[in-house]
């Protein structure tokens, strides 16, 4: 046999756990999310009420498409939007303590300390006049307090961590020193510096050659499995998120359509979004058949339409769908936001 | 199947045609947007005001500015008929100012206007043909830049000497290189563009494109870039008659008028104040109007 | 050189000849002169219609390829043949009579449009330009409009800032049109397009290449859509051509130790079946200085020291399609690749 990559075998799923019926108290408890942003275009209604929990030590990863509202959402659990423009409702609890209105300081110590992030673009993290080595020993020494001789140490360690090779020789390298993956490797070894509890990571693959981008995704799984951290994956890549998810949201113009255990929205969707999505992503199977995307475009986010704001594209939207926004209904594992699946006679499955 | 349409279905699709049909473009919009923008429009005004009350003074003026009075010298406003007051050698101030903004405004946009064709060609084409042209054009640009801005147009009017020919002269000197610098790097910025290698692959020659393609995407930013100059110009050009290298006593220039009422700062510092105010009025309109003009036309945001 | 046993024997449309461009680095003041090494010495033919796709990562040379077949920049030697005509050859064609022929859309929809043109003229500009009455000119742009699937009664007036990313490249599609090309070269035309959104415009080249009899060679990062597009692949690495071949034996049996890294690096799509380690570590290395002899063997599970001393010849292999060629010692007996025994008994990969 040629191939030094044999495909694996199938890994054993551990998707029987925790979703809506876990015990344990959830790290993140997001009720009723509203995001605004005030621009001259009129006010961007970018998140229109949001409710969801990430359990410690699990992975959540929000799918969505450009506008969908799923980096924002993220961005306000991060507490980074900016203050001025952004209007936020409802609550985000953290281990008890609601986010949401929290005075910066409060928010940058929980930010330092408990969540971390990282981001498609490194350098947005990573700062091009200090060293690697020294950004992520600096790091160190502000939460932990330790010595500088410790704290290099520790930075040491954080980069064989990610598995940056000859990671000894790498501590002085400056960011642009380095290639794309092994900036992204860097940026990481950085949002763990702190021991977060929660890791937010923003489309750390998108930029990335394909090589390199299951590298990051499989360092990302082994880490969050390793640390017990619990980790929210921003992607818009279906592929991505099958790769790293336990739990899978999809989001649409601003809201959660779909929420459930990875495995059973990718295989058997229950919003017709989430059913269009997934048929629109070219697999090479279907070569040379007509696809059959999705129609027309996403909402006006400063002119939502008064229902479900998928029904103008939607080939099962009646009246009642255009008149009021649907309410997330559980539906076997999965909750799902849609009239026709919640009136008499639901659709099933649509995938 | 036929492709399903990505036409929107536009909420408003009355008023999407409507608009198409009207044809309204680029330039309306910035229109649109400009009256809009009160402050725009209201420094917009004040400087028409201005410009008005420059190219009607003998109609508007109520003394001759060149006549004197021994007695009525350095007085408040009001004092006989003075608006504003008298200066050191009891001329009305209020028609000093009205024809000393015929000067200064020709002092200050004047050599912008110069600058701004010599420095927005020369910039227009480093930027677009790159190579040995740009480098030659760009290092000579370094040569001037070497010195600050007032430094060199002192030096300038040190050489030639004073008189409103050579201000204007050593003012479009200093305002060229910086003028080369911004359309240089609009011009480098919008020819990477892939626009520009679209036109290149419809068989377009370097004329056509440099006329629709590259001409129409940097005379804005270029432009907001000199109404900007233009308040650096008025504080210049007053700063040169101050320091006696602009225009020459007894003619009104508002950078002449102010170094003379500064001897009046003891007996009557309001009056003193006079020139400065219009020289601070007039400079702060058109850097208000470059701001504007500015968020106008970036039609994206 | 052989053509494809299936193709009727007849003169390629285009043809690429021993293409290179090397890019000089604005070098250090003292010392050697770098240089990137974007195209080195590649040959391909593309056949009357059928699309040829190309796919490579960042840096394997696949964008200036395709400004090299469009003559956007002057190859450093070799030469494109289209129809029968070597271009700026003195008793070839002229660029301007190519362009006629030949087009291309680009990655950028929003950089590929003049901001300050409206639609209807920014389609109208190339054939004015080309010598076509202004107003038929417009026409045509018009009904490319509606050819496209875009109402030209509420586009043909608009501004590219006013449509979607996707209406802008069926506008770029359209201007291509408007010369009545024979080959369109689509750089990375849909990869900066919504999954939804890419779908549609998939559909939509489908359709116009039987509808205007085109031929395509499209350039993409994404091997699902060069899979679901192509009639044949070329795979590039580093400047290089690796492989070349008809879709399904490169997806099914790929040769090259990198076609099959890159195939195993494509995320799977379902939580079932995991990615369980990364075909290859680290980043494609930076195409200045490129390694001596197969630029992939500092990567390569097979490289020997035969890979360091001489450039592997793409090769057929006995008994097999001999349109089906890769770039590697393992396949050619000249070279004597101690583990060239391995291969006489490749098992097609499972696609």
């Amino acid at each position: 046999m040629l191939s030094p990559f044999p495909p694996d075998p199938a890994e054993d799923l551990n998707t029987t756990t925790s979703h809506g019926t876990a015990n344990t108290a959830p790290l993140v408890s997001v009720r009723d999310l509203h995001v605004r942003f005030a621009t001259r275009a009129g006010s961007i209604a970018a998140v229109n009420g949001v409710s969801f929990d990430v359990l410690p030590g699990r992975v959540l990863s929000i799918l969505g498409e450009s506008g969908s509202g799923k980096s924002v959402t993220m961005r306000a659990i991060a507490g980074i939007l900016p203050k001025r423009t952004t209007t936020i409702e409802g609550s985000i609890g953290f281990g008890g303590t609601n986010l949401v209105g929290l005075p910066e300081s409060q928010m940058r110590s929980i930010r330092g300390a408990q969540i971390a992030m990282i981001f498609q673009e490194p350098m947005t993290a990573l700062d091009p006049v200090f060293t690697v080595g020294s950004q992520i020993a600096e790091s160190v020494v502000r939460h932990e307090g330790i010595s500088w001789t410790e704290a290099r140490r520790r930075a040491l360690d954080l980069l064989e961590l990610v598995q940056i090779p000859s990671a000894a020789r790498r501590m002085k390298a400056y960011p642009h020193e380095m290639s794309g993956g092994m900036r992204q490797r860097a940026m990481i070894a950085l949002a763990l510096a702190c021991k977060p509890d929660l890791l937010l990571a923003d489309e750390p693959t998108t930029a990335l050659d394909v090589t390199v981008q299951i590298q990051i995704v499989l360092l990302l799984r082994e880490l969050q499995r390793e640390l017990g951290m619990a980790v929210m994956f921003v992607t818009h890549d279906v592929g991505v998120a099958a790769e790293i998810a336990d739990e899978l949201a999809v989001m649409y113009a601003g809201r959660f359509v779909e929420h459930g255990p990875a495995v059973d929205v990718i295989e058997k969707p229950l919003h017709p979004y989430t059913a269009g999505l997934l048929a629109s992503t070219v697999h090479g199977a279907e070569r040379g058949a007509v696809l059959q995307p999705i129609p027309g475009m996403p909402p006006d986010l400063t002119r939502m339409p008064p229902g479900c704001a998928f029904a103008p594209r939607c080939p099962y939207a009646v009246e009642a769908c255009r008149a009021a926004v649907p309410q997330s209904v559980a539906m076997d594992t999965q909750t799902v936001a849609c009239h026709r699946q919640a009136d008499g006679s639901p659709l099933g499955p649509l995938g | 199947m036929t492709t399903a349409h990505a036409a929107p279905v536009p909420t408003d699709v009355e008023q999407v045609l409507a608009r198409a049909q009207q044809g309204i473009g680029y330039w309306g919009r910035v229109w649109e947007r400009l009256r809009a923008d009160k402050v725009t429009l209201v420094v917009t005004a004040v400087l028409i005001a201005i410009v008005l009350m420059a190219v009607f003074a003998p109609l508007i003026a109520t003394h001759d500015p060149m006549t004197g009075s021994i007695l009525g010298r350095l007085k408040g406003f009001g004092y006989q008929g003075h608006l504003l007051g008298t200066d050191e050698t009891g001329r009305d101030i209020f028609s000093r100012l009205l024809f000393g903004a015929r000067l200064t405004l020709v002092s200050g946009v004047l050599p912008v206007v110069f600058a701004l064709i010599i420095g927005g060609l020369l910039g227009v084409v480093a930027g677009y043909f790159r190579g040995g042209v740009n480098t030659l054009i760009m290092r000579s640009m370094d040569v001037l830049y070497a010195f600050p801005s007032i430094l060199l147009a002192i030096a300038i009017c040190g050489i030639l000497g004073s008189g409103l020919e050579n201000t204007i002269l050593a003012l479009t000197i200093t305002f060229i290189p910086p003028i080369v610098r911004i359309s240089e790097t609009v011009t480098a910025q919008v020819r990477t563009l892939d626009f520009v290698d679209a036109a290149r692959i419809s068989g377009a020659n370097s004329a056509t494109i440099m006329r629709f393609h590259v001409l129409n995407n940097v005379l804005g930013p270029i432009l907001i870039y000199t109404t900007s100059l233009i308040s650096i110009a008025i504080i210049l050009a007053a700063g040169l008659s101050f320091l006696g290298l602009g225009v020459t006593p007894p003619d009104a220039e508002w950078g002449l008028m102010l170094n003379n009422l500064r001897q009046a700062i003891w007996v009557d510092p309001v009056l003193a104040a006079v020139p400065g105010v219009a020289i601070f009025i007039t400079s702060m309109s058109f850097n208000l109007m470059s701001d504007g003009l500015r968020q106008a036309m970036d039609v994206r945001v | 050189m052989s053509t494809a046993i299936d193709q009727p024997r007849q003169r390629p449309l285009l043809v690429a000849n021993d293409l290179r461009k090397h890019f000089p680095l604005k070098g250090k003041l003292f010392g050697k002169k770098s240089v990137v090494q974007a195209v080195d010495d590649i040959s391909f033919e593309v056949h009357k219609g059928e699309t040829l796709g190309i796919v490579g990562e960042s840096g394997c040379g696949k964008s200036t390829t395709a400004r090299l077949l469009l003559h956007l920049i002057p190859p450093d030697a070799g030469e494109v043949v289209f129809d029968g005509k070597a271009v700026a050859k003195p008793d070839g064609i002229t660029p301007n009579a190519l362009y006629r022929q030949m087009q291309m859309v680009f990655q950028d929809s929003y950089a590929s449009l003049n901001p300050r043109l409206s639609i209807a003229q920014s389609i109208a500009f190339g054939p004015i330009v080309q010598g076509v009455p202004r107003k038929e000119a417009l026409d045509r742009a018009v009904s490319l409009l509606e050819r496209v699937g875009l109402a030209p009664s509420i586009y043909a007036n608009r501004y590219p800032h006013e449509l979607s990313g996707g209406q802008r490249q069926r506008v770029n599609i359209s201007r291509a049109l408007a010369f009545e090309p024979k080959l369109l070269v689509l750089d990375e035309a849909v990869s900066a397009l919504d999954k939804s959104v890419e779908a549609q415009v998939l559909n939509l080249l489908g359709e116009i290449k039987s509808a205007f009899d085109l031929t395509y060679v499209f350039i993409s990062h994404d091997l699902s859509v060069v899979r679901y597009i192509s009639d044949r692949v070329m795979v590039m690495y580093l400047g290089k051509v690796v492989e070349i071949g008809p879709v399904d034996a490169i997806y099914r049996a790929p040769r090259h130790p990198y076609t099959q890294a890159l195939l195993a690096a494509m995320p799977s799509m379902s939580p079932r079946r995991r990615t369980e380690k990364a075909p290859l570590s680290g980043d494609p290395p930076n195409p200045i200085d490129p390694p001596s002899g197969c630029r992939f063997r500092t990567r390569c599970p097979f490289a020997a020291p035969v890979c360091a001393e001489k450039p592997p010849r793409l090769v057929t292999q006995a008994g097999e399609d001999p349109s089906h060629r890769a770039a590697c010692h393992l396949y050619d007996p000249v070279a004597a690749h101690p583990r060239a025994q391995e291969v006489r008994h490749a098992q097609p990969l499972s696609a």
